[in-house]
């Protein structure tokens, strides 16, 4: 995951959402152990209380749990969760982006489904 | 009770007001960042705190304790400072050995395994050190000295960029392994910004800030956008600050982002805690 | 407090070291010579032993003091680690000393400062048991005096700034050596030098019957007065920028 620290986001949160992708990506698989606070802060170089804001994100929304003694593990079923999530997420974080900035460069709505269309051809 | 507490400290040299009415409190196992620019009265303070400087009135309290000329008290705090008080015909090897000494929680295979990472040679004598190398003497010490309290007075001074990348990530580690209170005095703000949990920002010698990173940082946005457009936006709000480049421009204002009634061709971004320091500490 | 205290120990070792093997060699090189030349040779080590120890007093604040602040040693710690760690080097050179010279006295014609200072104290029927535990007595309250002093010089140098040294550097010689003279010629009619010199005499011990115990006494009063003025000195001492 990257991290920008110039994002209108606070660090945490895009800790969290760096954790997300990686889960939706594949590469933190259900039941399996998530690295460390500890292993987070240090790669990023943020302060460990950052890094366990982010991670208590994702627990307080059920998408990791926390085993006693030994790690935070992604939860069952934690990719369904995100993909609902993220759904319902994806109008306004990109639909509406994308019609802002095809108004600013004169882009009419069926040349954007053009574009829609050869995009999912490739 | 186990925190530094700094009460109506105030110190003058001369007709200077170095330091006036300073309270403070560094509590436990938190990383601090103690931003002013260069004279804001900084290192006085530090050296306040640390005995090596007395205050012309108030007090520093050490886990409740006064401070000045109690070893055991001062031995609770290490202080990492801008000059080198270490002898200068003095190897680094002795250097860690006497630490060794001093500090019953020196590790002293952890500073010689410091050592060899940064390259530092341990028969070197302390005045034949760069000032970057100076710096790296020290940060292994205070890195290694595992005592509650550490204060690091411009930490990386001199160092180069591959250093500094691995001080700042040696120093989350070594904090997420064996928490102790740092404060951390510098002006380069935007390095240590991810770093810090609490800021305490002084300007000639009188606290500006005192609160939490992520608190500073949520109490103001930046919005940008055509100079025309944003201007007619801010109109109504508190502005700190601007920046402008041609018919672009940067307001930053102090306030919570209200995005549902955003013009369009205006995009808000972060206010970010270098940005806020400028504003606040520029003349 | 232990930790101070081997610091200060320390960091006079290998000066100490360097210093002995220095005066072995020319005790040594003394007594072949005599031995086979018949020469008149180097006596009295302790005139030398109290340079060395005074330049040690000298060298014992600034460095020690910087050192003791980093490591989180108070102002108090260093004084009496400093203290406490002069009066066994003092005693530990009066040994050598006297040792050297006892030794040197029955291989050659080696006269120690002591010998020569007291020299008809000991004309009777005196034994070299007494000779050597007065003599030791004596060097190592003498030396503690003199380290002593040289730590108040340095201390009082750090806590002036440029323009009292220059007052104190030049003033003091020249009150002494020109301005004193003129006084005494102009208005006590030269009695006061025979009087300074008087007190000496006095203090030494070489006025009233050539009695060590004088010297003793004064080297301790002298060690406790300028050990206080340091004191006073080095407890609101700041580190410089």
């Amino acid at each position: 995951m990257l991290i920008n620290f110039e994002d209108e986001r606070p660090i945490f949160v895009q800790i969290a959402e760096g954790i997300e992708d990686a889960i939706l990506a594949g590469a933190f698989l259900e039941e399996s152990q998530i690295p460390s606070t500890t292993e987070i802060s240090v790669s990023y170089k943020i302060n460990p209380a950052t890094a366990l804001k982010g991670i208590n994100l994702l627990v307080d929304s059920g998408i990791l749990y926390k085993k006693r003694g030994v790690g935070m593990f992604v939860a069952p079923r934690a990719t369904k969760k995100l993909i609902e999530k993220r759904r319902n997420l994806f109008y306004e974080n990109y639909i509406t982006r994308l019609i802002d900035e095809a108004k600013r460069l004169g882009i009419a709505q069926t040349e954007i489904t053009a574009m829609i269309e050869r995009g999912y051809r490739q | 009770m186990n925190c530094i507490e700094v009460e109506n400290i105030s110190k003058r040299f001369g007709p200077v007001n170095a330091l006036t009415n300073i309270n403070l409190k560094f509590e436990p196992n938190k990383i601090y960042g103690l931003l002013g620019r260069n004279g804001a009265g900084k290192s006085t303070l530090l050296n306040i705190i640390t005995n090596r400087l007395f205050a012309d009135s108030g007090q520093v309290l050490i886990d409740g304790i006064k401070a000045a000329e109690n070893d055991e008290v001062i031995g609770k705090v290490y202080m990492m400072s801008e000059k080198c008080l270490y002898p200068e015909g003095m190897k680094i090897a002795k250097v860690l050995k006497w630490s060794n000494e001093f500090y019953p929680g020196f590790d002293l295979d952890y500073a010689r395994r410091l050592a060899d990472e940064f390259g530092l040679e341990l028969n070197k004598k302390v005045k034949s050190l760069s000032t970057g190398y100076g710096s790296i003497m020290k940060l292994v010490v205070a890195l290694a000295v595992n005592t509650p309290y550490l204060l690091l007075d411009e930490p990386v001074l001199g160092l180069d960029a591959n250093h500094r990348e691995m001080f700042y990530r040696i120093l989350v580690q070594h904090f997420a392994q064996r928490p102790s209170t740092i404060v951390l005095s510098t002006h380069l703000i935007e390095e240590v910004a991810t770093v810090i949990e609490e800021v305490v920002i002084i300007k000639d010698g009188k606290i500006l800030k005192n609160e939490s990173c992520a608190s500073l940082t949520a109490k103001g946005y930046t919005v940008s956008g055509s100079a025309a457009a944003v201007d007619s936006f801010v109109a109504d709000k508190q502005v700190i600050g601007s920046d402008s480049l041609g018919g672009l421009k940067s307001v930053h204002i102090l306030g919570i982002p209200n995005k549902k009634n955003l013009p369009q061709g205006l995009e808000i971004s972060r206010l970010d805690l270098q940005k806020l320091f400028i504003k606040l500490t520029s003349a | 407090m232990r930790t101070a205290i081997k610091y200060q120990l320390t960091e006079v070792k290998k000066p100490l070291l360097i210093y002995y093997s220095i005066i072995c060699l020319i005790i040594s090189m003394n007594i072949f010579i005599t031995f086979y030349v018949n020469n008149i040779g180097v006596n009295a080590i302790e005139a030398s032993s109290m340079i060395f120890i005074f330049v040690v007093g000298l060298n014992s604040f600034k460095e020690t003091f910087r050192m003791f602040l980093q490591n989180s040693r108070s102002r108090k710690t260093q004084f009496t680690s400093f203290m406490l760690s002069i009066l066994p080097i003092s005693a530990l050179m009066a040994l050598i000393d006297t040792a050297i010279g006892s030794s040197a006295h029955s291989l050659s014609s080696y006269q120690s400062l002591f010998r020569q200072l007291y020299a008809l104290r000991y004309l009777g029927n005196s034994s070299d048991l007494q000779v050597n535990v007065e003599g030791f007595l004596w060097s190592m309250l003498v030396y503690a005096a003199f380290a002593m002093v040289g730590y108040f010089i340095t201390t009082l140098y750090y806590r002036m700034n440029k323009g009292q040294k220059l007052f104190v550097s030049i003033g003091v010689p020249v009150f002494l050596l020109i301005l004193l003279p003129i006084v005494d010629e102009t208005f006590t009619n030269g009695k006061m030098f025979p009087k300074v010199v008087d007190f000496f005499l006095l203090m030494s011990g070489v006025k009233n019957g050539y009695n060590p115990f004088y010297a003793m006494a004064s080297s301790a009063l002298f060690f406790l007065i300028f050990g206080g003025l340091s004191y006073w000195l080095a407890k609101r001492a700041v580190i410089k920028e």
